[in-house]
């Protein structure tokens, strides 16, 4: 993201009148303090000096006179303060847009006001629209209007690349049943002409006619039901490719994507949108072809056999081409609007099942039935309306195609009767012009079948052309992990411009156990999902085994880490299914061993089929400590060398947690483990506790040395056995 | 523990369910040099207080509170209603709450169009006139609020509609698919 955005020359002329620096930090708000929206606001600085321009408005201040500069965030916006002599006064505004720019300035200048001129703050954000032409980049960084690759033609292309026999062998059987349908018109032509008259025909000739004319038919009643087939099974096969590639991608991406996207969203865009994909390369793209090589074909040959009665039969071409185009954008916002309500019902049904225990807690079952109805009718009512649509337009449409017929056989007529034209000549003129209906009448629904397609595929390139945050670089190997972790000046916030971990440092052992203390908030969770690089760091660095985080490959990483958190996620699937997930090659003896330093082994012998016991959705219930017990399984059965413990036993009884404690405390033995725990005596084994407080590490050491240092560890400690006590007094 | 740490921790613990009523009789708010909010209450003078709305959708005139900017931004106290204070500070906890909320009012939809999975949207606000792009995908762009919707940009800002019931039909037009 730039930093440094030129200043107008005006601003710069002026700014040359105070300084000879030149702006080493430059950003551009989009308010004023007013909060009015302007174009003319720039504020930044130069190693001396904090400046803004705004218009015939300036301030400058000298950063020596500072204390220091401060982002004061706000609800969509934010102050930029300066503190000068303990006083703070607002310097400039902005909104959400310009928060990130903010942040980084707040944090060059104060470097600056430390006397550290040196540094340079920098920030690898993407920007988030096109410099050229100010459209919201794709999740890829690129422009989908500058980039022709973004376009939906380039992007049908593509798909249709790979497949491209099968393709010229759709097309050829497509111009080899066009033929014989025009070259039936010929047949019918010249033996109406020559022989359909009294006394000129005879039987043979009218069997001949019988054998030729089945034949014509019956050849183009074998192409249609071969190129139906081999359209299908490519439409199959694209759209089988499509959700591969969702689905394969959507494993690569990572958190901060998934977490900004509904589940039902994301599950519509795979099952839906590529059907609808599959629909159009199934009943249209290939017929489009064919229509079109159809209606050339007819164009021509009217011309040449005709070309005023031709031009009769086009006259009401331009009417439809218009009435086509007028409707074209209301068509696409409809169709837009028809997803729109299919994707609120999705949500809606995914956040009621997912609830459903809640819902029924609450007797609330009435009310969701409710919401859902209302969202079910108004779907309903847009699909009803839609539906309404292009059953009144597109008969008005085929209506006036149809006027051109008649006029044929109107002027046609008069020609016959002149002696100008034969009835043969008519016939095939009048079946030309009725053939022409076809491909016009099926070319005024194309626009429907492509917004619908195009429609599908930008929702799925919105997910295909997200690039995944984590990933290996191309040195990035495979290495197996000792245990040894350190976190050397971590920065890290889930947006860059709210720090959640702000210059952590810790040296960690292998096999040490490190437990985790610390308000809900503070940055607990996040220093996990750092060790398990679900995310990258801002700045500083992690390192395992001396080696950058970054430099090994993310899969091989993710492999030698064991995760047990405080809500277990089981598959549906079997006991056994479950315990192998860690490792799917596992044998049976080792998933037993597993489930025995997990003690889960006595429960899952006395399930009615053992460790093939269905679980999951629909399967057998298990508690919340048995679910744990797997979780331990599992993560035994990987042998991890990184142990990753999120409040594991918090949700548990006493029995229940005295097992799964036993089995936690042999599952640690040898690995590198975090554990993150309010309840603080499951923490008292730890070798070292880290207090995470304000985003930053405030207290480290033994329970026993926190304890002396009576910090925030000794209150938490203070805290608990006096909730403990009024428990035990109740 | 000693019993004086038992009653600095139950003190908390029952101050926390407490909800200190700020009123003009403990509470005066001034305006600092630098345009920020101060506050005096109950004779402590607090250099910089963050005024917060309990429900700034549906009642942003009652029911604030009054916090510290840093740290765990402790609350200080609760105005009950801005009707409760004079003129002068009403006026004075207005422009702070308009530093804080920032929602510009869309007065007139000049244009909405579709390309590429963005809304692009070039609309007259009571800050001026905005051009902005929400994400068409995402069921949250648009989220029907009261008699209007709040409309969701890909930066994360946000922009009130108040009433849809007073749009021109070639507004409501315009707005149609989002509807």
């Amino acid at each position: 993201m730039e930093l440094n955005l030129p200043l107008p020359s005006e601003y710069s002329e002026r700014l040359k009148g105070f300084t000879d620096e030149v702006p080493v930090y430059c950003v551009h708000p989009d308010i004023d303090i007013s909060g009015q929206f302007t174009e003319d606001f720039y504020v930044g600085a130069t190693k001396s000096y904090l400046f803004s321009f705004n218009g015939e408005h300036h301030n400058l201040i000298k950063l020596s006179d500072c204390d220091a500069v401060q982002v004061r965030s706000q609800v969509d916006s934010g102050l930029f303060t300066v503190t000068i002599n303990g006083k703070e006064s607002i310097f400039a505004r902005f909104t959400a847009k310009t928060t990130t720019q903010f942040a980084c300035l707040s944090r060059g200048v104060n470097l600056f006001i430390k006397g550290h001129t040196d540094r340079i703050v920098e920030n690898h954000d993407r920007e988030k629209q096109c410099m050229k032409c100010g459209r919201v980049l794709n999740g890829a960084g690129v422009c989908p209007k500058c980039n022709k690759k973004s376009h939906s033609i380039n992007r049908v292309l593509d798909i249709c690349r790979p497949h491209w026999p099968m393709f010229s062998i759709i097309f050829a059987i497509m111009g080899f049943t066009t033929a014989l349908n025009l070259g039936q018109q010929f047949v019918l032509r010249w033996f109406v002409d020559g022989y359909l008259e009294a006394g000129k025909g005879t039987l043979k000739n009218i069997a001949i006619f019988m054998a030729i004319y089945s034949s014509v038919i019956f050849l183009g009643f074998l192409g249609q039901l071969l190129k139906s087939y081999i359209s299908n099974r490519l439409s199959l096969r694209v759209s089988y490719i499509l959700r591969h590639k969702l689905t394969a991608h959507l494993q690569k991406l990572s958190m901060s994507f998934l977490h900004r996207r509904s589940t039902g969203e994301i599950i519509s865009r795979i099952i839906e949108d590529t059907y609808s994909v599959r629909v159009f390369f199934s009943n249209s793209f290939c017929n489009m072809f064919h229509q079109i090589i159809t209606l050339i074909a007819l164009a021509v040959l009217m011309l040449i056999l005709n070309w005023k009665l031709a031009l009769a039969a086009f006259v009401f071409a331009p009417f439809i081409i218009a009435f086509a185009k007028t409707f074209w954008p209301h068509i696409r916002k409809i169709y837009h609007r028809q997803r729109r309500k299919g994707d609120k019902i999705h949500n809606k049904l995914q956040d009621v099942l997912s609830g459903i225990r809640i819902v029924k807690t609450y007797g609330r079952e009435k009310s969701e039935i409710e919401i859902f109805n209302e969202l079910n009718d108004d779907f309903a009512s847009v699909q009803r309306k839609n539906e309404l649509f292009f059953a009144t337009v597109f008969p008005v449409l085929t209506l006036l195609l149809a006027f051109g017929t008649y006029l044929i056989v109107y002027l046609g007529g008069l020609e016959v009767l002149d002696g100008k034209m034969t009835t043969g000549e008519l016939m095939q003129f009048v079946s030309y012009a009725g053939m022409l209906l076809g491909p016009l009448s099926w070319m005024s629904f194309l626009p429907r079948q492509i917004v619908n397609m195009t429609t599908s595929l930008d929702r799925i390139y919105d997910i295909l052309e997200e690039v995944p945050q984590i990933k290996g670089n191309e040195s990035a190997k495979k290495h197996k992990i000792n245990g040894e972790i350190s976190f050397k000046n971590v920065v890290f916030g889930y947006c860059s411009h709210e720090i959640v971990l702000d210059g952590v440092s810790i040296d960690v052992k292998p096999g040490e156990m490190i437990g985790l203390v610390g308000a809900s908030g503070t940055g607990k969770s996040t220093f996990i999902n750092l060790c398990m690089r679900l995310y990258d760091v801002d700045e500083g660095e992690i390192t395992v085994d001396g080696i950058n985080i970054k430099d090994y490959d993310p899969a091989d990483y993710h492999s030698q880490i064991g995760v047990v958190l405080q809500e277990t996620f089981l598959f549906a699937g079997t006991v056994l299914d479950n315990i192998r997930f860690a490792r799917p090659d596992a044998s049976l003896e080792e998933v037993i061993k597993a489930a025995k330093v997990a003690n889960a082994h006595e429960f899952i012998c006395k399930l009615s089929d053992g460790y093939n016991t269905y679980i999951g959705e629909k399967g057998h219930t298990l508690s919340g400590g048995e679910k744990q017990r797997i979780a331990i399984a599992r993560a035994v059965l990987g042998d991890p060398k990184i142990l990753i413990l999120d409040e594991a036993t918090s949700a548990l009884d006493t029995e229940n947690e005295y097992q799964i404690q036993s089995a936690l405390e042999r599952l640690r033995q040898g690995r590198t483990t975090f554990a993150i725990a309010h309840r603080l005596s499951t923490l008292k084994n730890a070798d070292r506790i880290v207090v995470i407080d304000d985003h930053k590490i405030a207290e480290i050491g033994t329970h026993n040395e926190l304890l002396r240092k009576k910090g925030i560890y000794y209150g938490l400690v203070m805290a608990q056995l006096e909730m403990n006590k009024r428990k035990s007094k109740d | 523990m000693s019993d004086s740490n038992l009653k600095a921790l139950h003190e908390a613990a029952e101050k926390a369910l407490e909800v200190f009523r700020l009123t003009p009789e403990n509470t005066e708010f001034y305006k600092t040099e630098g345009g920020l909010l101060a506050a005096k209450i109950n004779g402590e003078e607090i250099p910089y207080v963050n005024i917060i709305c309990c429900f700034p959708l549906n009642d942003p005139e009652r029911f604030l509170s009054v916090r510290l900017p840093d740290g765990k931004q402790e609350e200080l106290g609760m105005i009950e209603s801005l009707g409760d204070f004079d003129e002068a500070t009403v006026t004075l906890l207005k422009e702070q709450l308009r530093l804080r909320y920032y929602m510009p009012k869309i007065t007139y939809i000049q244009s909405v169009k579709e390309e590429y999975g963005y809304t692009y949207w070039t609309v007259d606000t009571d800050c001026g006139k905005a051009k902005f792009a929400s994400s068409s995908g995402s069921a949250g762009a648009v989220i029907r609020h009261g008699k209007g919707v709040i409309i969701k940009d890909s930066n994360e800002n946000r922009y009130l509609l108040e009433d849809l019931s007073k749009l021109t039909p070639k507004e409501l037009k315009r707005l149609d698919l989002y509807l």
